[in-house]
């Protein structure tokens, strides 16, 4: 413990000695991270010949002293620094920028997750985190979700975690990247966005009443299948058994098939100016 | 320039049979030549890369000063093969009886799918400042068929239809903002415009007799507006931040109803949103991090009321709701390596609009304890719950129909988490999952009364370096749905589903240039309905599937340059619920096209890929 707090104080008490003398005992790590695209920029910005291997992993004179974990920066699940230092390495170049902003606030910040829990520096061209691979380590059940019968296409990578959640944080639940559920959605699905002349009025509010986003074991990413979603809020038309469907003794258009969206189409709400649209037949 | 990148070029083959919408539901797979081009080019501090391969995208820019990118998608969802209509007229909004409704055999045979091609643009300029400006815009073309329901009357009372989709979204959008390591400031304004070309699918009900065209109708044209902006502001003091974020946005549309039905007029839809959200994290002293939060959306509707022309005592409700929340979040770390992190949330939502319900309060509270007290162990563990203060109106007829909305009904709702990982060794981790809620509605005679879902996941990696790497992983669900009906029907319904999963992933690489690679993943859901009155058939198959995935992969490393790939990927689907077994096209009073039926398939592909790196 007492090592542990005291690594920073020992970095911050340490003075620069140039990347030559990094490279003396970790060449091997130069590189791949001169390749990458974190590389480049760095070049191209003279970051790399001013401060070097430093500017990520602060002055490394206490580690030439002692070389052990405790006296240098490092990265990842076995370093002696906190989440909240090690983040600190990199926000402090990636804080200005709108998509990490929000980091303190952000549940994978509070959770310790770290940027190189899913940022890869001295490996591989580019830092962006594969998705959705990535995001599936930790998150199995989204993973095992995605994989359902009825699912977005994020396992033919035509959707990526990111194109609906901000890892790195938003003032929205789930960290989505709009100001509320439907108004992510609508973003992709603008034929459901309306306005309608008659509304169903929780499809207004929140898709999620309704679906999965990440998949679901039943047709149209649905929480429950239908008849039973619509049961959940509405008794019409008797009881849909066994008997009623297409091998029953007395089907129905109520329970067979895509049951009440049968007859009830436009679920999401409807312009038909009559009693049949008021009740999503038109 | 200075050149990096992978080009690659093969073939592959597929073999497929059932139904092979669900087989490529996301993609359009045949049997071709495949290939891909990945390239880099740099100059002093420009970059640019070109993608060609499940998008086509040229990006680039320099750094710090500019980026820019301008790329394609074709993205098809197919719904359904070989689906059939009697109607004439197939992708056009107006559908005509052939007459040969009796025989399904003979009808027209053609797919459900939905294809979106995308194109887009988009452009950040900063100059190498603080400021920054960025523009872009994106046209979606969305062509195909999904199937639509209706219902009318006359002997076929229900008949399921082709609608065309021939829709065109249009977004733009133009942001600017300042941004330091202490503040960041952002304003944006987004416009979308979404058109299409059939708002109305007209189609014969029952010529024979004598029943006149019908209209359903489909989403119309339709614009939104939206202005946000964010301020995110960190102080030198108790490593705080403060965030701010407003917006708002409008989407409306104009319609002629007469085009849909005789004697109607016309509507005008509008919608706007109106959003604030401000939260302060702040750490006032090491152990302790915090943050307060308060979120507040509103709806109105600012529609035309309209009345059904065909019955004068049904006037269209216009929907609109406002919520306010307050709450915390705080950590604190009682040690190095245990802390504990409560929050609490309350929550007050007004409704208008609604004959079910005026509003309803949720109250939210979790503590969540983690320790990582030794090296190779990590625990956690949470509860969480939630208090909704529902106001259904009881008073209201619908609820003595046998209506309760369950969204802003009374409801309690516990949940609880334990997870542990741990390192067995230097090559051998495992992480269990263990996850339980149950929703209580309970102040609910009818209708949804209670959810249960349970979850447990396990992963296990194993590694031997230089010989194989392995990770496997397993899931299990399971959920239970317990709903009763009114004292006029008088039976209650317990639904239950086990849903499995499991996976398996094996690298082994060979005499330095092979790496062999196998992926295997298998899933399943058993599903039952159960009805409590004797004289009810329960459901003995309510969703249930298989899903069943092989991948064998061989990578060879022909030399620093070059690299051989060959795989081959077994799919197979199979689906089993009573609600869709021995699917009809004329079941009674009803005429359905074959929408979503008989979806089994199974895939064989096997494909060849040369890469060239440089």
């Amino acid at each position: 413990l007492a090592l542990l707090l005291t690594a920073p104080v020992l970095a911050a008490e340490a003075s620069y000695v140039g990347s030559e003398t990094c490279l003396g005992c970790h060449d091997d790590l130069e590189a791949g991270f001169i390749a990458s695209l974190h590389g480049k920029a760095w070049a191209a910005e003279g970051v790399y010949e001013e401060n070097g291997c430093e500017a990520c992993h602060g002055p490394g004179s206490a580690h030439v002293d002692d070389p052990s974990k405790e006296t240098i920066i490092t990265f990842g699940e076995d370093s002696m620094h906190s989440a909240n230092q090690q983040s600190d390495a990199c926000l402090a170049c990636h804080s200005a920028s709108q998509e990490i902003a929000l980091w303190d606030m952000g549940i994978h910040a509070k959770r310790d997750v770290l940027c190189s829990s899913c940022h890869s520096i001295h490996k591989g061209y580019s830092p962006l985190a594969a998705m959705p691979e990535t995001c599936y380590g930790c998150h199995l059940d989204v993973k095992i979700e995605a994989r359902k019968a009825s699912r977005h296409p994020i396992k033919e990578g035509e959707i990526g975690c990111n194109d609906c959640h901000n890892p790195h944080g938003t003032l929205s639940k789930a960290q989505i990247r709009d100001e509320s559920t439907n108004q992510l959605c609508y973003q992709c699905h603008a034929d459901k966005r309306g306005p309608f002349l008659w509304e169903h009025a929780p499809v207004e509010k929140d898709c999620s009443s309704c679906h999965a986003p990440h998949g679901s074991r039943h047709k149209k990413l649905l929480t429950q299948r239908v008849p039973n979603l619509c049961q959940s809020c509405h008794e019409r038309h008797g009881v849909y058994d066994k008997d009623r469907v297409f091998t029953g003794s007395d089907p129905s258009r109520f329970a067979y098939g895509r049951s009440c969206v049968n007859c009830h189409q436009n679920i999401h709400g409807s312009w038909a100016p009559n009693r049949r649209g008021a009740k999503f037949f038109k | 320039f200075e050149y990096n990148g992978q080009l690659g070029l093969g073939g592959q083959v597929l073999s497929e049979s059932g139904d092979s919408a669900k087989g490529q539901e996301y993609q359009d797979k045949d049997s071709a030549v495949i290939g891909f081009v990945d390239v880099n080019a740099f100059k002093g501090s420009y970059y640019l890369h070109f993608d060609l391969g499940k998008k086509v995208e040229l990006s680039g820019g320099r750094f710090n000063d500019f980026k820019a990118s301008i790329y394609y998608n074709d993205l098809r969802h197919n719904i359904s093969q070989d689906a059939r209509t009697h109607y004439l007229g197939l992708d056009s909004n107006r559908l005509v009886d052939s007459g040969n409704q009796a025989d399904p055999s003979e009808w027209t045979r053609f797919n459900y799918y939905v294809e979106h091609e995308t194109f887009g643009i988009d452009t950040e300029w900063s100059f190498n400042t603080p400021f920054y400006v960025e523009i872009g815009a994106e046209q979606r073309e969305s062509d195909g068929r999904l199937p639509y329901g209706s219902y009318s009357s006359g002997p076929s009372a229900m008949i399921e239809l082709p609608a065309p989709v021939d829709w065109t979204t249009d977004t733009a959008f133009l942001g600017a903002g300042y941004r330091t390591d202490k503040l960041v400031m952002t304003l944006r304004a987004d416009v979308s415009e979404f058109d299409n070309d059939d708002e109305v699918l007209f189609w014969d009900a029952d010529v024979t007799n004598g029943v006149s065209n019908q209209g359903l109708s489909l989403a119309p044209d339709s614009d939104y507006y939206k202005v946000a902006g964010q301020m995110v502001w960190r102080p030198d003091t108790w490593a705080s931040s403060l965030a701010l974020r407003a917006s708002y946005s409008q989407h409306d549309n104009s319609l002629d109803l007469y085009k849909i039905e005789a004697g109607a007029g016309k509507f005008d839809g509008e919608v706007n949103n109106t959003s604030f959200d401000a939260a302060f994290n702040f750490s006032p002293i090491d152990s302790l991090d915090a943050k307060v939060f308060l979120k507040y959306f509103e709806r109105e509707n600012d529609g035309d009321t309209v009345t059904a022309v065909d019955d004068p005592t049904i006037t269209n409700s216009l929907n609109e709701y406002d919520s306010t929340s307050v709450g915390f979040d705080l950590g604190y770390a009682l040690t190095k390596s245990t802390s504990i992190n409560g929050g609490f949330e309350y929550t007050d939502t007004s409704l208008d609009g609604r004959s079910d319900a005026d509003g309803y309060e949720d109250t939210r509270l979790y503590l969540q304890w983690r320790n990582r007290s030794f090296k190779s162990l990590e625990l956690r563990a949470k509860v969480g719950y939630l208090d909704r203060d529902g106001d259904p109106n009881k008073e209201n007829s619908g609820v003595a129909d046998g209506e309760r909305a369950y969204d802003v009904a009374d409801q309690e709702r516990a949940s609880a988490e334990l997870a542990a990982m741990f390192m067995v060794s230097d090559n051998i981790d495992l992480g269990i999952d263990l996850g339980w809620w149950d929703a209580e509605y309970d102040d609910t005679d009818f209708n949804l009364t209670d959810l249960e879902h349970f979850e447990a996941f396990v992963t296990v990696g194993y590694y031997e370096p230089e010989m194989f790497t392995s990770s496997l992983y397993f899931g299990y669900e399971y959920d239970e749905t317990d709903m009763t009906s009114d004292s006029g029907d008088g039976y209650k319904e317990e639904k239950e589903f086990d849903t499995y999963a499991y996976g398996i992933n094996v690298e082994v690489p060979l005499f330095d240039v092979l790496v062999v690679s196998v992926l295997w993943d298998h899933s399943w859901v058993d599903g039952d309905a159960d009805f409590n009155r004797a004289d009810l058939v329960d459901f003995n198959d309510v969703d249930d599937y298989t899903i069943k995935t092989l991948e064998l992969k061989c990578d060879y490393n022909f030399s620093e340059t070059i690299d051989f790939t060959v795989g081959y990927i077994y799919e197979k689907y199979e689906f089993d619920d009573d609600q869709w077994d021995e699917y009809a096209y004329l079941p009674g009073d009803s005429t359905l096209s074959g929408a979503y039926s008989d979806q089994d398939f199974e895939n064989n592909i096997g494909y060849f890929l040369a890469k060239y790196r440089f």
